[in-house]
């Protein structure tokens, strides 16, 4: 057996057991029983430990960091989410977050499955320790916008939620859901800054100038901007909650289609990746 | 009296002119409005011609489009407009702000402060005797005795310098801005191109680049690996020179420019012959054409154009396309003027004759050329500087908080209290669950 059919095998178990988790964590939201929330938790790390198996086996087939093509980056991109919620969410009373970033994980592992898994040598361009900074700080960028927005629905549906024992020991409540957005976003935008800058560099050495407003990096900048709106909201009083936590939701939107909308809509320099 | 009155109405509309400017409330505004820009900028393909974009988005929408400048978003003037409104926004939010953060930096941090805060971050009992050791395990190794109003306390700040968090990103920011806009002013963009042995001036500038050797390195399934130019800049003026190689990302860097290999194609040695006489020899590149002009007394005026080169040519009914990158069988796509006026097109080989009455042309000795890209940024620096400073601000923004504790003795029992601006809910957690670790211990 090959790297490749290794990696393969990997990434099926890998979807299988998110898709599993998903489930496991609606089952736990929806009956408010205790018991698939704890499994779901497990299968979720078992899910995210394979998966980082999967990565590296494939890293090692192809001889450098799973990071260049579209599926590439979409299984990074679900592992960053996956690595974000299990830092930021680590804490029992915020298990109930999991409902709602499980199936976004599973989601993106599902249109990874649809992409080419073949493996690409790299065009000179992209041969750059910048790129591999550049497109890391990415994945954990991205990987906590996605917790924010799963966060983020969470808040917008916490009112609808009933008060019960339950919840109170599960469901953070709304106060510290706010908090918990806030520190995921404020690291989420600190990497996004990050990504900027090293993007930025990188295409300097590349292509002699740092920012060319192309597609991509003015999508990023439209995130990024979205951001900071929502970090500026923050401190206006009146605007913590739910109106910022609509941006959140935006937010990711934007990364999304930063990511998948950029690459298949618009021509762009970057899109050859 | 009135002049007074004038001056002071003056004055008074000027602080509002400044609060207006300076306020967040327009930051957010400005920020909306450029994200919106950006948007169209992103969405709508910048630079096309009306014709392109009347095919996609039809005629009336098209004109929109033209007449709001949104085919070129990001220089025209509303957009500058903006971005100017911004960096005055951020220049004068960073002036009013600098003074308080200052302030708050040197005398904020204090016992009396503390005193004074009503909404500490927390504030629990420790057995007395505890509170010094309580404090070291949140992180508080030195606090130091004080006495206030006959009240004997303890007293430690840390992470102060975290209040410059915000104030340093967003000078980051500002000097982003001021050095995009002086590189818009004030970079180079230019480009030479040619084969080995070759040396081509850079217009406009007392620099000229001579391609040494020009090499591309393949992999085993024919993608391209490195493209690799040795290069010679030749400083014309101070008659000095520098050596070095130009490679995709890693880009020569002299006399304050930097020279990067950005592209590639074919060139071939184009002979033209009347009868046996050599008339001409030249190497020419994939696009170019070589003329013969006003040959003799019946104008002749003939010239070829080499539209494209395939090292190792096969025929597909799209047309010729080359099956590897190796010079296995070369040919070029050229056509032939007469007087302007197309007289023939084909693809020729190596060493053939393309013959027009007396005259012909013999192509030969296929060769990949260079394309040099020759950039400078003066105000790179300046921008690189102002990424560096944004990050830093952001960072101590979000992870230095400033925080203090206090320690108030009273009788069998010693009361902390914890206050800090950020993070309020992390900060009295863990002092909460360092109280429960220590009353489980003992
Ligand atoms: C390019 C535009 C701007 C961006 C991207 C930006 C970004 C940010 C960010 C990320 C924060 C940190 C928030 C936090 O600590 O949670 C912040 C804070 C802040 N910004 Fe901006 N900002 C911009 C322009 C402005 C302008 C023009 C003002 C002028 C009033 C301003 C006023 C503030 C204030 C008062 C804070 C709060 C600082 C604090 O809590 O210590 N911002 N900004």
């Amino acid at each position: 057996m090959n790297y490749m059919q290794a990696e393969t095998i990997l990434f099926v178990i890998t979807a299988i057991a998110y898709l599993a988790s998903a489930v496991l964590y609606i089952l736990f939201f929806a009956l408010k029983k205790e018991k698939p929330g704890e499994i779901a938790g497990y299968v979720l790390l078992g899910a995210f430990i394979v998966h980082t198996v999967a990565l590296i086996v494939r890293s090692i087939g192809a001889g450098r960091l799973p990071l260049s093509n579209q599926y590439e980056f979409a299984t990074s991109f679900a592992w960053g989410i996956a690595l974000s919620y299990l830092f930021f969410a680590r804490k029992k009373k915020y298990r109930a977050l999991g409902t709602f970033v499980a199936p976004v994980i599973f989601i993106i592992i599902g249109y990874a499955a649809m992409q080419s898994r073949e493996v690409n040598e790299l065009m000179p361009a992209l041969q750059s320790n910048w790129l591999f900074i550049h497109v890391s700080t990415a994945i954990i960028s991205y990987g906590s916008f996605g917790v924010a927005f799963g966060g983020s629905l969470m808040y917008l549906m916490r009112d609808r939620i009933h008060e019960t024992e339950f919840t109170r020991h599960y469901f953070p409540d709304k106060e510290r859901l706010d908090v918990l957005n806030y520190r995921i976003i404020s690291f989420g935008f600190l990497f996004l800054t990050l990504v900027i800058v090293t993007g930025a560099i990188w295409a300097q050495k590349a292509w002699g100038r740092y920012w060319t407003w192309d597609p991509k990096e003015t999508w990023s900048l439209v995130t990024w901007i979205i951001y900071a709106i929502y970090l500026h909201l923050r401190i206006t009083r009146g605007w913590r909650g739910k109106k910022a936590a609509w941006f959140a939701v935006i937010g990711f939107i934007c990364v999304i289609f930063t990511y998948i909308g950029v690459n298949t809509w618009i021509p762009s320099i970057h899109s050859y990746a | 009296m009135w002049a007074a009155g004038l001056l002071f109405g003056r004055t008074r509309a000027l602080k509002k002119i400044l609060r207006v400017f300076s306020s967040m409330r327009l930051a957010l505004i400005l920020l909306g409005l450029i994200m919106l820009a950006c948007v169209l900028g992103g969405i709508i393909p910048q630079g096309a011609l009306l014709q392109d974009y009347q095919n996609v988005f039809g005629d009336t929408f098209s004109r929109v489009i033209l007449f709001a400048g949104l085919d070129r978003v990001f220089t025209v003037w509303w957009f500058v407009l903006l971005i100017g409104l911004l960096l005055v926004n951020l220049f004068l939010c960073s002036l009013i702000r600098f003074p308080s953060t200052l302030k708050l930096y040197r005398e904020g941090f204090n016992l009396s402060n503390c005193l004074l805060q009503k909404k500490p971050s927390f504030e629990l009992s420790v057995p007395a005797g505890s509170s010094r050791d309580f404090l070291k395990k949140l992180g508080f190794k030195k606090p130091l005795f004080q006495t206030v109003d006959g009240v004997h306390y303890l007293y430690q700040s840390r992470n102060r310098l975290g209040v410059w968090g915000s104030w340093l990103s967003h000078l980051g920011m500002l000097v982003i801005v001021v050095g995009f806009a002086l590189g818009q002013l004030l970079h180079v963009d230019t480009s030479i191109y040619g084969v080995p042995g070759q040396t081509k001036q850079v217009e406009g500038y007392d620099i000229a680049v001579q391609i040494d050797a020009f090499e591309i390195i393949l992999r085993d399934d024919h993608t391209v690996e490195q493209y690799i130019a040795d290069l010679t800049i030749h400083h014309l003026k101070d008659n000095t020179s520098v050596k070095g190689q130009s490679k995709v990302n890693h880009p020569l860097q002299a006399y304050g420019m930097s020279f990067l290999q950005n592209a590639t194609g074919w060139a071939v040695k184009v002979s033209s012959f009347k009868g046996e006489e050599l008339l001409d020899e030249r190497i020419i590149c994939a696009g170019e054409s070589m003329e013969l002009k006003d040959l003799n007394e019946d104008h002749t005026d003939l010239a070829l154009v080499v539209h494209a080169f395939y090292p190792d040519v096969i025929m597909t009914p799209a047309g010729p396309r080359t099956k590897s990158p190796y010079l296995n069988n070369p040919a070029a796509l050229f056509s032939l003027y007469y007087q302007g006026k197309l007289v023939g097109q084909d693809l020729a080989g190596m060493g053939y004759d393309i013959k027009a009455s007396d005259y012909r042309f013999v192509l030969s000795s296929p060769q990949p050329y260079t394309l040099i890209q020759i950039v400078s940024d003066p105000s790179l620096p300046l921008v690189l500087a102002g990424g560096v400073l944004m990050l830093i601000g952001f960072f101590l923004a979000f992870y230095l908080r400033p925080q203090q504790v206090w320690v108030r003795y009273e009788e069998g029992r010693e009361r902390v209290y914890g206050y800090t601006k950020k993070g309020a809910d992390l900060f009295s957690d863990k002092a909460a669950m360092l109280l429960k670790e220590m009353n489980t211990t003992t």
